[in-house]
């Protein structure tokens, strides 16, 4: 062997080399499977043992379901790639973990707290997100309060209105955890609808910098800023797609129908780059 | 930007194949033609080679994951779906027993 320096195989991954959130791939869906890493990839090796590489670094989040396992290697290399991993079950209660790389900095979290601390910008916060919902409405003045008594009384209207338009009997929203399938159809596609969106928006707010625990509108609840942000979105990813749907299946929940439709739309709108342009115009109201 | 790669081609095809794309490897063919051109030389070479020809097409679109996959016969690995993304699978474990 010649004394010649030996070149390093190992290729670090810095952030230069991945891509920015809009521009990822905004979920993949997988259970019943391990996570592995192998020669330094992801493999993903399902129940027939199928054996799939991941490409980590171009997609945003990976949603794992039920009969899923993942390697401490492969934690540490989609933490560096960036990519988050959130854990839903098939009742749809959100556990999710995010793995932040240590080169990202603090500089969007501390503007967000500095936003949320003081009374007044944080009103005002509230106020462009419901802005963006209502957009005839006049919303000058108004308390926190008073939006929000406003806000409950037009989604309960919205209900009722597309519970007409797709003919679907509707009794009005019930969601208990873990007991996803006493509820009607519609509520399961709301419910588990929603757990998705809450994932991929938990993820993009890690990637992004911001913190998902620190919210305008919601307070108290794990993840106040996730609920803010995912009400922009609800009414036509989430409501809209579960009286749909409901129309379609014919009254039988389908999971793979469910998600299938759910992740056409996030694709359709374009979510990603949604996301970091509207958190960008909610909190600073550029 | 259109990259195929075959098992292998009918010489009729291959020549004319070069009319767009460079071969760097024997059957692997790299093109940067875009657009609906792309599209027409996809339909092109799905419609004039045969199945046996086992050839994979990466085509390029500005949607994420920013590729489309088309594959035409046996190209010794299977394409799979997972949640609308197109990936490539290295081993299929139904047959590797």
């Amino acid at each position: 062997m010649a004394k010649e320096a030996k070149k390093r195989l190992f290729i670090k991954v810095t952030r230069e080399n991945l891509p920015q959130v809009k521009d990822k791939y905004p979920f993949l869906y997988l259970e019943r499977g391990r996570l592995e890493i192998d020669d330094s990839s992801v493999k993903w090796i399902d129940c027939e043992n199928n054996v799939v590489r991941i490409p980590a670094a171009v997609i945003n989040t990976l949603l794992l379901g039920p009969g899923t396992s993942i390697t401490h290697e492969a934690v540490k290399v989609l933490a560096a790639a960036n990519c988050n991993v959130c854990w839903v079950g098939e009742d749809s209660l959100l556990f999710y973990a995010a793995g932040q790389s240590p080169t990202s900095d603090s500089r969007n979290l501390r503007s967000q707290m500095l936003l949320a601390a003081d009374k007044k910008k944080s009103l005002e916060v509230a106020r462009r997100m419901f802005a963006m919902r209502f957009p005839q409405e006049d919303l000058a003045g108004k308390s926190l309060k008073e939006m929000m008594g406003m806000e409950g009384h037009r989604v309960r209207a919205l209900y009722k209105d597309l519970a007409e338009k797709y003919k679907v009997g509707w009794k009005g929203r019930s969601y208990k955890p873990g007991k996803m399938e006493m509820s009607d159809v519609t509520n399961q596609v709301l419910t588990s609808a929603n757990a998705a969106l809450y994932g991929i928006l938990t993820s993009s707010v890690y990637s992004l910098g911001y913190s998902p625990h620190i919210g305008f509108i919601h307070s108290g609840s794990p993840l106040p800023f996730i609920y803010d942000l995912a009400d922009l979105y609800k009414k036509d990813l989430c409501i809209d797609l579960a009286f749909a749907l409901t129309l379609e299946m014919g009254g039988r929940y389908n999971k793979h129908t469910v998600s299938e439709a759910f992740r056409s739309r996030v694709v359709a709108i374009d979510l990603l780059d949604r996301i970091a342009k509207d958190i960008q115009h909610v909190l600073y109201g550029d | 930007m259109l990259v195929a790669v075959a098992n292998h081609l009918p010489p009729a095809v291959r020549g004319r194949m070069k009319l767009w794309f460079v071969e760097p490897r024997p059957n692997v063919f790299v093109s940067g033609v875009k657009d609906s051109v792309a599209d027409g030389v996809v339909e092109y070479l799905l419609d004039h080679c045969p199945p046996e020809s086992g050839l994979i097409l990466f085509q390029r679109s500005n949607k994420p994951p920013g590729y489309k996959i088309r594959g035409l016969g046996d190209h010794t690995r299977a394409l799979v779906e997972i949640s609308g993304l197109q990936l490539v699978q290295e081993k299929n474990g139904l047959l590797a027993k």
